[in-house]
């Protein structure tokens, strides 16, 4: 209880006013102290407005701070151990729990009175003041320190909540995200630093100037105005994308954007609106080039794909041309051997016309001779007659000349020996259908097993064969049924045969006729030598060669040789 | 007949040779052959006025060498050559080396006593300008085309690449050359060659 009469001592009152005065004055020293600074300012405070000898503040721990305690001694105090002082203070207290009382003094001889007052935290909370003046504490030392304590709890309370304050500021202040609030009309209050830079704002006053629909794109602030801001308004929450606008540049920026109420947690009345969100650009980026890195590999694929295609093409016309070149080589090569037989043939013929001109000269002269001697009677019968003999020998000679040149055909080739005959075939059948690409005559062949062998020249006879073959596979150039059938049989009569059958367009009688015949052809660039030549050979073999025409149309040439002796 | 004709036949086949003296003798000529070039050329010089028949191939010595080699000894001898390669550069090469007509084996009776008898006529030097001449009017009266077509044959190209050269058609050629050989009067072209070969020399002369 304050005992009222001190008070009506004018100078104490004086003193009491002045101390009040200055008590009054500390929590704005305090703003920007910390809980330790405040607790030491109050103890130097009342060391001096209490006259005290020993101040102890002991502050209990706070959230994230740790529990300290604060000692001050008067002008008078001994060096002591502060320690041990504050240990006999506090047990003191704690174990009287009274508001005045007196203990030894831990500070050397004699007695302090104490005066304790606890903070409003709770606990073991309070300041322990000591004197040795017998007088304290007085009801004005009282009033003091309970003033003390209650601005001194204060002061560290809203230190407390202030720190928390400002380390959530720091935290949003820090983030690199879109951080703001605006009030719920859309009035921008707050925007954290990355804000501002993300839109090219100079800071939160220029910002604070603004509703938040200035921060959209044109294109999304209608929608954010009628659509989503009802959304919010209604439903608490938003999350999607929209175009922010950058307010130097007028960029369209992409934002991932957290649009949400805040509420007033004691009433739960809408309060503000806020929002966190996300600058997309760099995400939009990586996408970007993950998208055009896909499209550049798919396209690179592709093109790798076409480019395999067009080497595939390549290789299959190189295969395609190459296969030409070779039909065509092998075109060539059997050309080639015609050609050597042909011209053979011409030089056959040349010298055939060379030699033959000779006695057809003399022959001619002495028959025009004659013709004359029998029209003038000046000449006798005898010289006729010599001179019609002497034409007789040319025509002789001329015989003579052609035998020999037949005999040149078979000659240096007489070499005969015992040939297998399907064997001789096939090798001239493959040269035959060598060079027969365009003609696609099909080629069958059928050998009669009785007629394995033949006697004769390898060489010669294929020439035969071939030539009855091609022959066959010009008349068949036309014909739709393209087939060609050479099959060996054994006669039974001692012969055996080899036919060259065709379904072609046959031969015409007149043909037929002189078939054999040297120099009769019905080929354009024939020599019409080939089937003289042919039978020439078949006849050096002992053989005979013999045309037929093929039942419903074509021809067959039967070559005809003799069974070889056996062994 | 006053005056014997002479026919000096060269040729080294004998039935050619035997044959050669039935049927001259029989249209009335006097004939006397030799059986090799060196016979001949031993007595050239010395040889009555005459015709020569000359083959063209023999061994030993061929009948150009044989034109040459009688040109310097008996140059007023007119020469007829036989041949049995009736190509155009032979007959070319013939005419130029001196002789007055050739012929291919084998000949017709009628065409070889026509050619003998036409040489033994004018004579080979006062033949050969006669004919010369009349070769080279014969040679004028053709159209450029025909002459063009004729000299081409003479260089020895065969009609298609004639029409190549002249840009016509083979069919064109042809035509050309039948109008040609009507003109020059002569029906094979051997003939015609003979014609062109000698009127070039009067150009030349």
């Amino acid at each position: 209880m304050l005992r009222v009469d001190e008070l009506f001592e004018p100078q104490e009152l004086k003193h009491c006013i002045r101390d009040l005065a200055a008590l009054s004055t500390l929590p704005a020293i305090w703003k920007d102290y910390s809980a330790r600074q405040i607790a030491d300012s109050v103890a130097a405070a009342l060391i001096s407005m209490l006259d005290a000898d020993v101040v102890h503040v002991s502050v209990p721990g706070l959230r994230d701070e740790a529990a300290f305690d604060v000692t001050r001694t008067g002008p008078g105090g001994s060096a002591g151990s502060l320690g041990a002082v504050e240990r006999s203070l506090r047990d003191a207290w704690l174990g009287t729990r009274e508001q005045v009382f007196t203990i030894d003094s831990p500070l050397g001889e004699g007695t302090l009175h104490i005066a304790a007052v606890p903070m409003g935290f709770g606990g073991n909370a309070g300041i322990i003041a000591g004197s040795f003046n017998l007088r304290f504490p007085s009801e004005t030392h009282r009033l003091l320190l309970g003033i003390a304590a209650s601005h001194a709890t204060l002061a560290i309370q809203r230190w407390h909540a202030e720190g928390q304050q400002r380390r959530m500021v720091s935290l949003i202040e820090r983030s690199s995200e879109f951080v703001g609030f605006a009030g719920l009309e859309g009035r921008v209050q707050y925007l954290n630093t990355a804000g501002c830079e993300l839109l090219g704002l100079s800071g939160i006053d220029e910002a604070q100037r603004l509703s938040i629909f200035d921060f959209l794109s044109p294109t999304d602030r209608m929608r954010a105005h009628h659509e989503l801001m009802p959304l919010v308004a209604a439903s608490g929450r938003w999350l999607g994308e929209l175009n922010f606008r950058h307010f130097k540049t007028g960029e369209d920026i992409p934002f991932l954007v957290d649009w949400f109420r805040i509420d007033d947690f004691r009433t739960g009345r809408p309060m503000n609106m806020a929002t966190v969100s996300r600058d997309l650009r760099g995400q939009k980026k990586l996408e970007d080039n993950l998208r055009r890195l896909n499209e550049s590999l798919e396209q690179r694929v592709s093109e790798r794909t076409s480019e395999l295609a067009e080497a595939l093409e390549r290789l299959t016309l190189e295969v395609k041309q190459r296969r030409r070149a070779d039909v065509r080589a092998q075109e060539l090569q059997v050309e080639l051997i015609h050609a050597s037989r042909l011209s053979a043939a011409g030089q056959m013929a040349g010298a055939l016309a060379h030699e033959l001109n000779q006695p057809l000269t003399a022959f001619t002269n002495s028959v025009n001779a004659g013709r004359r001697m029998m029209a003038n009677s000046a000449y006798e019968v005898e010289t006729v007659r010599d001179v019609l003999d002497e034409a007789a020998d040319q025509a002789l000679r001329a015989g003579e000349i052609i035998r020999r040149l037949r005999e040149f055909v078979t000659r240096g080739e007489t070499d005969m020996r015992i040939e297998s005959l399907p064997d001789l075939i096939r090798e001239a059948s493959d040269l035959a259908s060598a060079g027969t690409g365009a003609h696609g005559v099909q080629i069958r062949l059928s050998f009669d097993p009785r007629a394995e062998t033949v006697l004769g020249n390898r060489i010669q006879l294929q020439q035969v064969i071939l030539n009855l073959m091609r022959n066959a596979q010009d008349a068949l150039a036309d014909s739709e049924r393209r087939e060609l059938d050479v099959a060996t049989a054994w006669l039974g009569d001692g012969s055996i045969e080899i036919a060259v059958a065709d379904r072609g367009s046959g031969l015409p009688d007149d043909i037929v006729e002189h078939l054999f015949e040297p120099f009769h052809t019905t080929k354009s660039n024939g020599m019409g030598l080939g089937l003289s030549i042919c039978r020439t050979i078949v006849e050096a073999h002992g053989g005979k060669l013999r045309y037929e025409p093929n039942f419903g149309g074509g021809a067959i040439f039967r070559v005809m040789l003799p069974v070889p002796p056996e062994r | 007949m006053v005056d014997a004709r002479f026919v000096y036949v060269v040729d080294d086949d004998p039935a050619i040779r035997r044959s050669l003296e039935r049927l001259l003798d029989a249209a009335g000529f006097r004939v006397t052959s030799f059986a090799t070039p060196a016979a001949f050329l031993g007595v050239a010089d010395n040889l009555a006025m005459g015709c020569v028949m000359l083959d063209l191939r023999m061994p030993k010595m061929d009948g150009f060498e044989v034109l040459a080699r009688l040109a310097q000894l008996n140059p007023d001898l007119p020469v007829i050559v036989i041949t049995a390669q009736g190509d155009v550069p032979t007959a070319v090469r013939t005419m130029k080396a001196g002789a007055v007509d050739f012929i291919e084996k084998p000949y017709s009776d009628d065409a070889l006593i026509a050619a003998i008898e036409a040489a033994l006529n004018t004579g080979a030097a006062k033949g050969r300008a006669g004919d010369i001449a009349a070769a080279a009017l014969l040679i004028d009266s053709l159209s450029p085309r025909e002459r063009e077509v004729l000299e081409a044959l003479v260089a020895g190209q065969p009609n298609k690449i004639i029409a190549f050269s002249l840009g016509l058609s083979v069919r064109t050629v042809e035509v050309h050359r039948s109008r040609m050989m009507d003109r020059l009067g002569v029906r094979q072209l051997g003939q015609a060659v003979r014609l062109s070969v000698l009127a070039s020399l009067a150009k030349a002369g």
